[in-house]
């Protein structure tokens, strides 16, 4: 039989354990921003080409 | 400054001997400042004060601290912060995209009315460079400036991304366009009892006039007015009266044996000036000297073309026409033609202090040179002067250079025209008005009443790409496309057609403007879609302009081939002129008014008529006179200066009737006394964060009951103003230090110059006291392949400053801003150098464009002391980035002060960050390395481009050849002045050039063999004497 006292070294193991990794997530996404520009500035933009478009080959002229 | 001051105000002769050549006044009179700022390799501030509000709060121990804690964790996240997303190969690949190849298209820009032809380079969906379509018979391959940095504007981070309503508070709200279009055609509908007015530029599309014919037909009370800030309105209406048409011809620059010019900059900014370069450059051929032009220059104050004139005189521009009627009078009296008034040259002469010697050789060359000589007038002068200059070409039968080839699709908005729409507007007979991608509150006078009369309408819709004054003043401000994103046409010249095409689908909710007036054509119910304008097109190509063509192909097959040019060639009659009407002469009787001081408005080299002005390139690329960035100014004399009691960067105030400007004044050599000349385009207040606020708002002084023209103003009352304003300019960086070579730039050699007469007399002149080739205890490297090298031509070279834009874009360098250019911080890697010589009053301008000269004995790549410079076995100096720690011990041993030290990371220095941005992102070449903090940089003979060339001979199993690659610069010069390929390839034209008798090397006497040569300048003057 497992002590009482096991029990709960376990039990606070697991509840660091889970608190690090969510401050582990949280810290991967959140404290840069909290210190520095924000450069993560994102502007949806989408760089598709037209599709219409006539693409032209660059002849190889000489270079005079 | 106290120093020049001083002796300006005693006139004193300074006691050192006074430099051949000079780059400024401080370096005229061997001030001190200048003195002790040349003895630093780097000016003051290089480690810079910190700002603390602008450092994060926290100290070093709390980082550390942080660090320790967070390194476990973010290695084991292994996220960098600016982590954007994975890259995934495509998984569906367009057909014609290689990942790693360009891909070239065809199209035309819209920086300006002349719609030169470009290609766009796009690299896996977006364009990165912009340069000349060699098929276009216009541009034939060049661009200006301006276009090529028009790949900025697409990616620019202000750039409207949404349609925005001004909401009852007067801010600006994001709508969506089906609310816009809604909105918008039932405003239209209830005012169409009232008129409804489009304000645009040029037009010269035919399917954008067949749009706007569209829109006429729905809502009849439609008008379209359009202008430009700077245009030939002047000279039109003149030759309309001397010939009867319309339009101005244009001049056979390259057949022209003699050329005088009045106050026309045909080189720099008035007409296709790269198409006028390109001509004109044909008459200055090295190889062929017998046929060299000769250019007089009579203007009011320094331009490129002046700088480039075999004679030039300075003269006020309100007295040329005093001039134009002496010349005639003169030459009236040799070819017995009877002129109006009893001008006579001499006294002119004597009266504005002109040389007498001069003005003898421009009537003799234009007697000797009838019919293969012309006289250009300026856009700014009157138009009697314009009907004077028209006669006297007349007279001298240089008819045969004029080409009428340029075409108006729609005339310009007369003045009467302006103000009955403004008188419209303000008594509400006006219930809509569209803002075409125009900008008039900012463009027109303020006396004209447009601003006030615009709050009376009902409703203002502003078609823009980025807001602006006039978008301030709406009630809709909406998105179009940039021009890289747009479809079009343009009919500039009889012969063809320019096409264009979008090589990207828009960035933002934009539009096509014609697109919109389309959408609000219709119904209600009616669904935009984004190729509605390119179906219309095809459809108006179809129906109209393809059958006329009598092109001989299906027409998919015909559109296919018209895009894929970028031009429709076809033949069509070139009008002949018709005989001069005498009747235009009763205008000559007037006389001159010249009185106070002159004042001249002329267009800004770099940002246009200021819809330029949020690019940072152009704000940052010197001036190719005076080489003042970020700023303009007004240009005085030396004289005038004195007479006012003023220096460089005092304020003055100028007075034109009651409208008054306060502006810094630039001294500069060359100009005409009592003339004041400033360039258009500056103080914007609202053009984004660049453009807003640099320079001054000259179109306060515009009027529209303007006397001799729009741009020019006589009898102006000016005067110090008291307070003082920093003008940047870069014209005394890279100065040599020595005071015993104060006149380095000839002792050096760094110019060599000398005449056609010269030459054609003994073309070893330059050589002759040279010394023979140096020893070197190096050991020979013996380059057996290709062996880079270059010559620029400084018979060709105009100084404009086009390959140093090119340049800019090719590679990656950063805007620094006018702090750090102050400080001699500018990172282009290439720079015109621009010399005087002569008097203050009458210089001769030298230019010479300066780049890493790839030394075959480098100084720079011993002293490197983590051998971050290297030679490569083609002749190239490369510089390794990820090895360089910034000792700049390399610039330092550089004699010719080409290397770049990137003080800062610039992208988030500039402007609190403002290149970092997403968006603005996308402008890099990705081909070539974006530097960073501590690195140095500078030209390296495009070396992306040549293993490009090299891949491309790799793959088809050939060897390399010279003319096989282009550099950015070369490819952009309007003259073809830059001639780049291989040293080692005795056929090609660069050895021509290597080889040549007028050839010669920068500081060859240092014996670091540059890979550079320069043809040495020739001026074609009556004597032997430079």
């Amino acid at each position: 039989m497992e002590s009482k006292q096991n029990k709960i070294v376990r039990k606070k193991f697991f509840n660091n354990i889970s608190k690090g990794f969510v401050g582990f997530l949280l810290f991967n996404s959140f404290p840069f921003k909290i210190f520095g520009k924000d450069f993560l500035k994102n502007k949806e933009v989408e760089v598709k080409i037209n599709p219409n478009a006539v693409v032209r080959k660059k002849n190889g002229k000489k270079n005079v | 400054m106290s120093e020049v001051k001083e002796s300006l105000k005693n006139n004193l002769v300074p006691e050192k001997v006074e430099p051949t050549y000079w780059k400024s006044f401080k370096e005229l009179h061997n001030s001190n400042e200048f003195i002790e700022a040349s003895h630093h390799e780097f000016k003051d501030g290089v480690t810079d004060e910190f700002e603390l509000s602008k450092l994060s709060h926290l100290s070093r121990r709390k980082f550390l601290a942080l660090l320790g804690a967070s390194a476990a964790l973010a290695g084991a996240g292994c996220a960098d912060y600016r982590d954007k997303g994975e890259i995934i190969p495509y998984t569906k690949k367009p057909e014609e995209i290689i990942p790693g190849k360009a891909n070239y298209y065809a199209s035309f820009s819209n920086c300006c009315k002349c719609r030169c032809g470009i290609l766009i380079k796009t690299r896996e969906g977006r364009p990165v460079k912009v340069d000349g379509n060699p098929d276009n018979p216009v541009s034939q391959g060049k661009i200006c400036a301006k276009c090529q940095a028009s790949i900025l504007g697409l990616y620019d981070p202000e750039r409207l991304t949404s349609p925005l309503k001004k909401a009852r508070n007067g801010n600006f709200e994001k709508i969506s366009w089906k609310y816009v279009d809604s909105e918008i055609r039932n405003a239209l509908l209830k005012s169409n009892g009232k008129g409804i007015a489009i304000i645009a530029h040029t037009i010269n599309s035919p399917t954008a006039l067949s749009v706007l014919e569209d829109f006429r037909k729905k809502y009849p009370n439609t008008r379209i007015y359009s202008y430009e800030l700077f245009s030939e309105e002047i000279k039109n209406s003149a030759w309309k009266k001397c010939y009867g048409d319309s339009q101005f011809p244009l001049i056979s620059w390259d057949k022209a044996k003699v050329i005088l010019s009045l106050e026309s900059d045909f080189l720099g900014s008035e007409g296709n000036h790269i198409e006028n370069a390109r001509l004109f450059s044909n008459g200055r051929d090295v190889n062929n000297t017998n046929k060299f032009n000769r250019l007089y220059v009579v203007e009011g104050n320094m331009s490129l073309t002046g700088m480039n004139a075999d004679y030039r005189l300075r003269l006020r521009p309100d007295a040329q026409f005093e001039f134009v009627m002496s010349l005639l009078n003169e030459v009236g009296r040799k070819i017995n033609v009877d002129v109006a008034g009893n001008y006579k040259l001499s006294s002119f002469a004597k009266k504005y202090s002109l040389s007498l010697k001069t003005l003898k050789y421009i009537i003799d060359d234009l007697m000797k040179n009838r019919g293969a000589a012309i006289v250009y007038a300026g856009n700014s002068l009157s138009e009697k002067t314009h009907i004077a200059v028209n006669y006297l070409n007349e007279i001298l039968g240089n008819k045969n250079l004029y080409r009428n080839e340029t075409v108006s699709l729609h005339p310009y908005s007369t003045k009467d025209e302006w103000s009955e729409l403004v008188s419209s507007m303000n008594s509400g007979r006006v219930g809509a008005v569209i803002h075409f991608d125009s900008n008039p509150v900012f463009h027109l006078p303020s006396d004209s009443g447009y601003k006030h009369a615009l709050q009376k309408v009902d409703t203002v819709i502003t078609l823009t790409e980025l807001e602006s004054e006039t978008s301030l003043l709406g009630n809709y401000t909406l998105p179009v496309n940039h021009s890289f994103e747009s479809w079009g046409d343009a009919k500039t010249r009889t012969g063809f057609y320019s096409m264009q095409q979008p090589v990207i689908s828009p960035l933002h909710d934009s539009r096509q403007k014609e697109a919109a007036l389309l959408c609000w054509i219709e119904k209600d119910d009616f669904e935009y879609k984004e190729n509605l304008y390119h179906e219309y097109l095809v459809k108006n190509w179809q129906e109209n302009i393809y059958t006329g063509l009598k092109a001989g192909l299906p027409f998919k097959q015909f559109w296919l081939g018209a895009l894929h040019d970028g031009v429709v060639i076809f033949n069509e009659n070139i009008p002949s002129t018709a005989g001069f009407n005498n009747s235009a002469l009763a205008d000559l009787n007037s006389t001159a008014d010249v009185s106070g001081f002159a004042v001249v408005l002329k267009e800004s080299y770099s940002i246009g008529d200021g819809r330029f002005a949020n690019n940072g390139w152009l704000q940052e690329l010197p001036h190719p006179v005076s080489k003042v960035t970020w700023d303009n100014y007004a240009a005085v004399s030396q004289a005038t200066a004195k007479e006012l009691g003023i220096d460089t960067n005092d304020y003055i105030e100028i007075t034109i009737e009651k409208r008054k400007l306060k502006i810094p004044v630039l001294v500069q050599p060359g100009s005409a006394d009592k003339t004041i000349t400033i360039e258009s385009g500056y103080g914007r207040t609202k053009s984004g964060t660049i453009g807003t606020g640099v320079g001054f708002n000259t179109n306060v002084l515009l009027t529209s009951a303007y006397g001799l023209s729009h741009w020019l103003f006589s009898s102006a009352q000016v005067k110090k103003a008291g307070g003082s304003y920093e003008i940047v300019t870069t014209q005394e960086h890279q100065s040599f230090d020595i005071e015993l070579l104060k006149d380095a730039a000839q002792k050096r050699g760094i110019i060599r110059e000398g005449t056609v007469n010269e030459f054609l007399k003994n073309p070893h002149f330059l050589h002759e006291n040279s010394e023979h080739k140096l020893d070197t205890f190096y050991p020979e490297f013996p380059y057996k392949d290709v062996k880079w090298g270059m010559a620029i031509d400084l018979n060709k070279c105009l100084g404009c400053g086009e390959c140093v834009v090119a340049c800019t874009a090719e590679n990656n360098v950063p805007v620094v801003g006018k702090e750090q250019v102050k400080r001699g911080r500018e990172m282009q890697w290439i720079r015109i150098d621009r010399y005087y010589s002569g008097s203050v009053e009458e210089p001769s301008v030298s230019t010479q464009p300066m780049l890493c000269q790839h030394c075959d004995h480098a100084p720079c790549e011993n002293v490197c002391p983590v051998a971050a410079t290297t030679h490569s076995p083609d002749g190239l100096n490369q510089m390794v980035y990820n090895r360089c720690v910034g000792t700049r011990y390399c610039s330092n041993n550089c004699p010719y002060k080409v290397r770049r030290f990137n003080f800062f990371n610039f992208r988030d220095n500039f402007n609190d960050g403002y290149q970092l941005d997403n968006i603005f992102s996308l402008v890099y070449n990705p081909e070539v390395t974006v530097r960073s903090r501590g690195v140095m940089e500078k030209c390296t003979f495009c070396v992306q481009r040549i293993m490009e060339a090299r891949e491309i001979a790799t793959r088809e199993k050939r060897k390399l050849r010279g003319y096989d690659v282009k550099t950015a610069c070369q490819e952009a010069c309007p003259t073809n002045a830059i001639v780049f390929g291989d040293s080692n390839d005795k056929e090609a034209e660069l050895s021509k050039y290597r080889n040549h008798n007028l050839g010669y090397h920068v500081l060859e006497e240092l014996n670091v063999r540059p890979n550079v040569t320069y043809i040495a300048k020739l001026r074609n003057t009556h004597t032997e004497e430079v």
